[in-house]
């Protein structure tokens, strides 16, 4: 169960959903919002989601969030834990998931 | 390789550790030394895949090898396997760059197509040719599969649709750099062979193109062409497989019994204004026909000579942005479609895998109705 104050890891669509829907002041008011540099360097890609193209301030992005690097020490166990799998989703997401993976309450899925 | 389950990813994992060290000229006895194991045999087992490589393993791996994660992991990049033929006059560095584009696209489709279950046809399909066989020969195979797939009397319409569907071959339509000359391409694996062709070519040359790809790979197992063709007549004396090549083609896409018969009917019509409609009727360039009727001894010696090669100016037609071939194909892009709609490829992942954003994907999604 997910409490206020808890710490929320946020992927590209997350990101770019919350501000499409304008809920992420509330979010980031509620919650510790972490994501990995990856995610943020798609939201500055350019965000195309259903048809509509979002423009998303990515300094002001970054005021309420905690970026962290993801490296190859964490990257590697997550991959050969996913059996591969991890190489089917964007990049963002797998360093994300990878970033999970390396926490200490992460555990393979 | 494809992966479908733990062990087929391990597998991969393996062979990649092993293409590798050979390209470094290593032996399996100096890496397992630099990976601490005890023995050689520890690292024979993690390359045929027998054993899980750890993570701590694969990070030395990673350094000791200069690879990257990806290289080794990654199941959309063909490592050490994938071989290409291409017909182009471009330099070497801009070649390889290329073709690590296409290298993608071709273990994409074959990745997703072991995910959704969607197997490749085992039987395989070969013309019974050799280096020792005649133009004549040629030909006569050309015109036998011009028989058994009811090509009619001007094959370029539907041949490269009947082919993609009867040898369950990819065809990708790709767009390459302006100012690059790469013409096309054949790419040969196990499991099914990928034909790419420039859409911005001229009709007539993308035809011809894709018949004389269609021949390697037909012929790959007796007759492996060479990396590079430069498409050009003048470098390609003694190069009997492209000729050979070139030969099928021109049979296949202006079937001699009707060649003879529209050539047997012009009457006194003017040279050059006959060869350039009759090309427009086959889909292929002036010069083609041009030679073809020359291979066919059909040309007297007078007619020869009255050719200007300047007057053949059918090249095909030259496609502007509004009619060009949508990029890819329908059969590759139904299914990017068909894995993304069930969670196996992300909407991201598959953009970046073709090289698009994510706005050209839906673009091309929409462009084959499949959105």
């Amino acid at each position: 169960m997910i409490t206020r104050g808890d710490i929320i890891l946020l992927d590209t669509s997350a990101i770019i959903e919350a501000n499409k829907l304008k809920f992420w002041n509330a979010l980031k008011k509620g919650f510790q919002l972490e994501t990995v540099r990856k995610c943020i360097d798609e939201i500055k890609a350019g965000n195309f989601r259903g048809g509509t193209r979002i423009n998303i301030d990515v300094n002001r992005l970054a005021k309420g969030i905690v970026v962290r690097e993801v490296n190859r020490e964490i990257l590697t166990p997550a991959v050969l834990a996913s059996d591969g799998k991890l190489g089917h989703v964007d990049l963002g997401e797998r360093d994300l998931i990878a970033y999970a993976f390396s926490r200490p309450e992460g555990s393979p899925s | 390789m494809a992966n479908e389950n733990p062990r087929d990813f391990y597998r991969m994992v393996g062979e990649r550790i092993k293409a590798a060290r050979e390209a470094l000229d290593m032996n399996q006895k100096e890496l397992a030394e630099k990976l601490g194991f005890k023995d050689r045999q520890t690292l024979s087992v993690i390359e045929s895949g027998a054993r899980k490589v750890s993570s701590a393993e694969l990070v030395t791996i990673i350094k000791v090898l200069r690879k990257d994660l990806e290289y080794f992991t990654d199941p959309f990049l063909l490592v050490g396997e994938g071989v290409f033929s291409w017909r182009a006059q471009a330099q070497p560095a801009i070649l390889d760059n290329f073709e690590e584009k296409a290298r993608v696209w071709i273990a994409t489709y074959r990745t997703l197509g072991t995910g959704l279950g969607e197997p490749f046809n085992p039987l395989g399909f070969r013309l019974k040719l050799s280096e020792r066989s005649s133009f004549e020969d040629a030909w006569n195979a050309a015109e036998e599969l011009q028989r058994k797939w009811n090509l009619g009397e001007t094959p370029a319409n539907n041949l490269l649709g009947i082919a993609e569907d009867k040898l369950d071959i990819l065809v990708l339509y790709v767009d390459v750099e302006r100012g690059t000359s790469i013409s096309g391409a054949a790419c040969h694996l196990p499991e099914f062979s990928t034909i790419l062709i420039n859409r911005r070519e001229p009709d007539g040359r993308k035809h011809f193109d894709f018949a004389h790809e269609l021949f390697h790979v037909l012929t790959w197992k007796e007759m492996p062409p060479e990396r590079l063709d430069k498409d050009n007549p003048l470098e390609r004396k003694g190069k009997r497989v492209e000729q050979l090549a070139d030969n099928f083609a021109a049979a296949l896409l202006m079937p001699r019994h009707v060649v003879t018969k529209r050539w047997s009917e012009r009457g006194k019509k003017e040279i050059h204004e006959w060869i350039n409609r009759t090309a427009t009727d086959f889909g292929v360039t002036a010069k083609a026909l041009c030679y073809w009727l020359m291979n066919l001894n059909l040309l007297s010696i007078k007619e020869r000579q009255s050719i200007e090669e300047d007057r053949l100016i059918w090249n095909g037609r030259t496609p502007v942005e509004r009619n060009l071939p949508s990029i890819f194909s329908g059969k590759f892009m139904h299914r990017i479609k068909k894995a993304m709609d069930k969670g196996l490829l992300s909407e991201r992942r598959a953009a970046s895998l073709l090289g698009l954003s994510l706005e050209e994907l839906w673009k091309v999604l929409e462009g084959y109705r499949f959105v």
